[in-house]
This record gives structure tokens, C-alpha cells and sequence, in this order.
């Protein structure tokens, strides 16, 4: 039984085919990586899956929910309540934080709680400084996210993606816009998550933590998936050649 | 206090009507100031949510009205709202009313501008993270937009907002009473330039009011950047 199940996922914007009939399955409590070069699609994968854009063709299910049907090559979505729950499911870290700015850290990790899942203000405050801790952010909760470093707001951008306590969660390149210094203790918290065996579908171009952490990582190629293995495969010396190459082009730099 | 009412050529008596002529304009000056803030900025977020609709009719529509509205002058939106319904249907109006509804129709196409491109200038990632957390669109719209919006038109609308406590004057040409009608009749039969002055006078100090009550609320939400 997988935890999410998408086949054959087509997606164009315009004249350009982004995603040609892409296949991903997790299980529960696996972690996979989707790694590849620039302008391959792996962010409008992620994007499909988290119903921030709608798929062209292909069917997608999450925790055994029919998100998307395929029918004679078009992608035909559930019901707004399906797709709704599928949503309360999912948790997404966005690139650039997203943070709520007008919000204080501890606002910003209550607020859905309480207005989405309706839990009462003392469990959504519970729930939240139980995660400040283990994101070690105690002291900040009611910083403004102005106030914090990168590294930090992204660790408090985990933290409100969890509080909605998703079965699965997505990280769209969750290090890219941090300064170099503060990159380990972003990918520290998810190696931890992983530890407890999160769900998670990771875009990412650490290929040293996408290697150390994965289950399974995907290479994607041009809107193809070129494979889905295990790390050691792909970054095995036989792997195949346009792998190889992508991954001497990062060792140069 | 003789060699003042000597200087501006007043007995005591004669000021003090004056000055409670003045207050009364003020009031009523103030009256049409407020209706039309308390109603113009709602409508003015309207104005810019409708613009960026998706339908494209209800876009162009919106756009029409705003152009009509920026584009002729609201002297004569004034008349046109008190007389048009006359002329053209018998209804007479009335004169207060007429006189918010013209400014309340007129500031709202300028304020729709001014949350249009504060609507904008929101990241589409906050929309994005208010979706994947699960809230309604109206709840993202509300809760997580607006606030920013508010934050970051504030020195347009303070702008605004002094205009439009000059532009009072303009009911002038309804024979809408207030201020500016005081002071031109006033310093017409007394053949006298200090109703004018005073009335100088009172407008600075409601425009000063009106930009320190802006300056306060721009420094509470300087929390956050």
C-alpha cells in the first residue's frame, strides 16, 4: 500500500511539456529525494502533488485518496471536500519560508490549528511549543519572523508544516535561499524527521544529504524520469550516463 | 486682546459669531470627511478585487467606472449626482446624500487603485502557504493578505485621505453647507479676509491631525517588516 501513488503525470505550460508522464510512489515513512538539473520539472512535480498546480493528464492518490483520475488522457479531479481532505494530509516547505510576517513564530504555528482544524487555542499552543522545542526555537516564540535568521525561519516554516500534523511532507529545495552556514541545522531537522520515519518527498541538490537520507531518489530529466532507485544505485559509478554527468558537473564546483 | 480685534478690524461680538459660524462649518466639513473614509475604503477594496477578477467582463466593467470616476471632475460628479436624478426622473435628492455619494463613488475608484497594487505586491507564496495549510481562499484573503495590504498602502491612503479633507470644499457646489461655504459668505458680507485665514487655519490643523493619526498607525505596524 503506498502512502502516494501519482502515474503518468503530464504537465505543460503552453508550448512547453514540463512533466512527461511521470511515475512516483512512497510508501509510508519512506523518504525520497527527487534530484536533477535545473528546469527538469521537479518542482512543478512537487507542485502537482500538492495541488499548487493541476496535472494535465495522469492520476494521482494520497493516503488512498483519489486526488486525480485519469480518463481518455485528461486528468479529472475529485470533489472539493476529497481534494480538501487530501490537502489537510499534506504539508509543503516552500523554498522561501513563506512565513506569515505580520504573525509572531508562535501565531504562525497556531493560527491554522486553530481556524483549519479547529482545536482550541490552549491544545494549538501545546502542540506548538512542543515543536519549538524540538526545533531547539523555544526562546522565539514570539520573535516576528524578521527577527530570525534563514536557517531559523525555515526550521519555524517545519515546525508550522508539522503542527498540522500531515501524513506526508513535501520540501520544495527547502535550502537553497539559506546562506551556507545555516544549511546543516535546516538539514539536521530532517534527518531527525526521517529518524521518525516522516513521509517525506524531498526536492533537493544536497546530493551528500540526498544520498545519506533517501530510501529512494528520483533523477528527473527534462520532465522524464530518468530513475528511481535507491541511492546507491544512483549514484553508483555504473549509474547511467547522464546521471554521472550531472553529478561530476556539481563535484567541479 | 484690543489691538488684536482693532487689527483685523472686529468687535469682540462680531468674532465670536464668526468663530461659532466657523465651528459649525467645521463639524459639517467633517461630517462628509468621515461618511466618505468609512464608506470609500471598503468600497475601495471591492473596486480592487473586482478589477483582478478572472472574469473578464467584471475587470473591464470595474475599469470603466474608474476611469469615469478619475477621469471627469468631481465638481461635477457632485452636480450630477444631486441635479442628474432630477433632470432626468423627476427625483429630487437629498442634499447630504448626494453629496457622500458622489465623494464615496469618486474616492473608492482612487482607493481601488491603491489596494490593487497593494494586493499585488503580495508574494503569490503567501496565498500558496495559506492554501497548503488548508485555510479558505477568503480566509487567506482576510487573515493573511489584507493585514500586509493594509501595512504597505498606508502612506498612499494618508495621502488620500488629506485631499480629501481640502475637497470637502467642493460641496460648495451642491450649496452643501460646511466650512468653505462659511467662509466665502462670511468674508463676503463682513468685506473681510479673516474668515478666509481662520478657515486656512482650521484645514491645516484637520490635515495635521489626519497625518499624525497616519504617522501613530504606520509606526504601531512597524513590528514587522
Amino acid at each position: 500500500m503506498y502512502l502516494l501513488e501519482a502515474n503518468n503525470i503530464h504537465k505543460s505550460f503552453g508550448e512547453t511539456h514540463v512533466l512527461k508522464g511521470v511515475d512516483l510512489v512512497v510508501e509510508e515513512g519512506q523518504v525520497v529525494s527527487i534530484i536533477g538539473p535545473s528546469g527538469s520539472g521537479k518542482s512543478t512535480l512537487l507542485r502537482c502533488m500538492t495541488q499548487l498546480e493541476t496535472a494535465d493528464s495522469g492520476s494521482i492518490s494520497i493516503c488512498g485518496r483519489t486526488m486525480t483520475e485519469d480518463r481518455n488522457g485528461t486528468a479529472v479531479y475529485s470533489d472539493k471536500n476529497q481534494l480538501r481532505q487530501i490537502m489537510l494530509d499534506v504539508g509543503l516547505v516552500f523554498q522561501n519560508f513563506q512565513l506569515f510576517p505580520h504573525w509572531s513564530v508562535l501565531r504562525n504555528l497556531t493560527d491554522a490549528q486553530i481556524r483549519v482544524l479547529g482545536r482550541k487555542k490552549e491544545e494549538a499552543e501545546a502542540v506548538a511549543r512542543e515543536l519549538l522545542s524540538r526545533m531547539k526555537l523555544s526562546e522565539k516564540e514570539s520573535a516576528y519572523p524578521c527577527q530570525l535568521s534563514g536557517g531559523q525561519q525555515q526550521r519555524v516554516a517545519i515546525a508550522r508544516a508539522l503542527a498540522m500534523s500531515p501524513k506526508i511532507l513535501f520540501f520544495d529545495e527547502p535550502t537553497s535561499a539559506l546562506d551556507p552556514e545555516l544549511i546543516g541545522e535546516v538539514l539536521e531537522i530532517i534527518r531527525d524527521l526521517a529518524r521518525q520515519h516522516m513521509t517525506m518527498v524531498i526536492v533537493t541538490h544536497e546530493m551528500t544529504f540526498a544520498r545519506e537520507i533517501s530510501d529512494k531518489v528520483m533523477f528527473l530529466d527534462h520532465g522524464s524520469v530518468l530513475a528511481f532507485d535507491t541511492p546507491e544505485k544512483i549514484f553508483a559509478q555504473e549509474a547511467h550516463s547522464r546521471i554521472q554527468a550531472f553529478l561530476s558537473l556539481l563535484n567541479k564546483k | 486682546m484690543d489691538f488684536f480685534f482693532d487689527m483685523i478690524r472686529m468687535t469682540p461680538e462680531t468674532f465670536s459669531n464668526l468663530m461659532n459660524q466657523m465651528i459649525e462649518g467645521t463639524w459639517q466639513a467633517l461630517e462628509i470627511f468621515l461618511y466618505t473614509a468609512v464608506f470609500s475604503v471598503p468600497l475601495g477594496i471591492v473596486v480592487a478585487v473586482l478589477r483582478e477578477s478572472s472574469l473578464k467582463p467584471v475587470a473591464a466593467v470595474t475599469r470603466f467606472y474608474q476611469l469615469v470616476m478619475r477621469g471627469t471632475p468631481l465638481m461635477l460628479q457632485l452636480m450630477f449626482v444631486m441635479y442628474g436624478p432630477f433632470y432626468m426622473f423627476g427625483i429630487g435628492m437629498n442634499r447630504f446624500f448626494a453629496c457622500i455619494l458622489a465623494f464615496v463613488i469618486n474616492y473608492a475608484a482612487y482607493f481601488g487603485e491603491i489596494f490593487r497594487a497593494g494586493i499585488n505586491s503580495i508574494p503569490r507564496g503567501q496565498y500558496e502557504a495559506g492554501q497548503v495549510l488548508g485555510y479558505t481562499r477568503s480566509q487567506t484573503f482576510f487573515h493573511i493578505v489584507l493585514p500586509q495590504v493594509v501595512k504597505r498602502v498606508l502612506p498612499p491612503i494618508g495621502s488620500e485621505f488629506l485631499v480629501l479633507v481640502k475637497d470637502t470644499a467642493l460641496a460648495n457646489v451642491i450649496a452643501q453647507p460646511q466650512l468653505f461655504d462659511v467662509a466665502k459668505k462670511t468674508s463676503g458680507s463682513m468685506v473681510s479676509v479673516v474668515p478666509l485665514v481662520v478657515a486656512a487655519v482650521i484645514y491645516l490643523v484637520m490635515s495635521a491631525i489626519v497625518e499624525a493619526g497616519f504617522h501613530r498607525a504606520e509606526q504601531k505596524l512597524n513590528y514587522y517588516s
